[in-house]
């Protein structure tokens, strides 16, 4: 004869886990995008071309005649809406990315880069889901420096 | 990139026609040369022109009996299919009737089967408008703060990259 659970076990096991559970939701709510951003230098020195790359070869090809193109940098954060993203490129700036909405299937962000203290840089965007913003042009000791920003909705 | 490459360029320019790469770079040289700066205000000047001898061709049609005119052929128009179906069934004999009646009947399901064969075409064929609005917009830059004097903005539709291309370095833009 299977002996019947007794009421506290229930009621103990419900207060441990719920707790838990719920705050998992909470953070995957509050985590509702995916920001990244890049820091490739591109150079006529050689003809090297990164293989972490390999996603962004067309639209490199596409824009730029650049012989060698080497990532430095690749970091991705989860943030919610209206969250602020930094990220610090060696040697470069600092970028701090705030996405702000996610409309007709268009995110809506802030982009800022930061040199010295001060913003060389302060963009409102609206880009494509899987779309790529890049800003380049800035002077690196290696070459050229450009930035790849792109974000993803997280599914809620 | 040469002035003179980029006099030939001009035109294309000016109507968008250039891929991305080209657009940057004709748009990075008219912002540092004087002389293909004004050849491409040029354009703008004879494009305004052009737009307002249309503009004045436009000016000088009649509209106002465009109306009356539409209304004379309007009321010229055939009957209707139903207007005379009506004078068909009208003109039965009482007879023809209960043949009549059926025919009518079997038509109008075929044709309310056809109706609906259709519209089930129509909504797994053809585009949704909002949908289309809501997808077709592209990247854009809505504003742009910036300490840099020379700046070029280039969007690449094909791989939904936009460029902020910063500073006057140009390192690069020649191959």
């Amino acid at each position: 004869m299977r002996r019947p659970v007794p009421a506290a076990a229930i009621v103990w096991i419900l207060v441990a886990f719920v707790p838990t559970i719920l705050a998992a939701e909470e953070e995957d709510r509050a985590a509702a995008v995916e920001v990244s951003v890049g820091a490739v230098i591109a150079s006529n020195q050689g003809n090297d071309f990164d293989h972490r790359l390999t996603a962004l070869r067309r639209q490199f090809d596409n824009l730029f005649s650049y012989s060698s193109y080497r990532l430095v940098k690749q970091q991705s954060q989860r943030v919610p809406w209206g969250g602020n993203a930094g990220f610090n490129v060696p040697g470069g700036p600092y970028v701090l990315v705030i996405p702000r909405e996610y409309k007709d299937e268009r995110i809506f962000m802030k982009v800022v880069v930061i040199e010295n203290s001060k913003p060389i840089v302060d963009t409102l965007l609206a880009l494509r889901h899987r779309g790529t913003f890049l800003v380049g042009g800035h002077r690196h000791p290696d070459g050229v420096l450009i930035l790849t920003i792109g974000a993803s909705p997280l599914p809620q | 990139m040469k002035c003179r490459d980029v006099d030939s360029l001009l035109p294309l320019f000016f109507d968008g026609e250039l891929d991305a790469r080209r657009m940057r770079d004709v748009a990075l040289h008219t912002a540092r040369c004087v002389e293909c700066e004004s050849e491409l205000r040029e354009l703008e000047t004879i494009q305004a022109h052009f737009q307002s001898g249309v503009e004045a061709t436009l000016a000088e049609v009649d509209l106002d009996s465009l109306w009356p005119a539409v209304e004379r052929r309007l009321s010229r128009q055939p009957p209707s299919l139903w207007q005379r179906l009506r004078a068909q069934l009208e003109g039965l004999a009482p007879l023809e009737l209960p043949v009549a009646l059926p025919a009518g009947a079997l038509a109008a399901v075929a044709a309310f089967g056809a109706w609906l064969m259709f519209a089930q075409v129509e909504s797994s064929g053809a585009p949704d408008l909002d949908r289309i609005a809501a997808t077709d917009y592209a990247n854009s830059l809505e504003r742009l703060d910036t300490v840099f004097e020379s700046v070029a903005l280039v969007s690449d539709q094909n791989t939904q990259t936009m460029l902020l291309w910063i500073g006057d370095e140009a390192l690069g833009v020649e191959p």
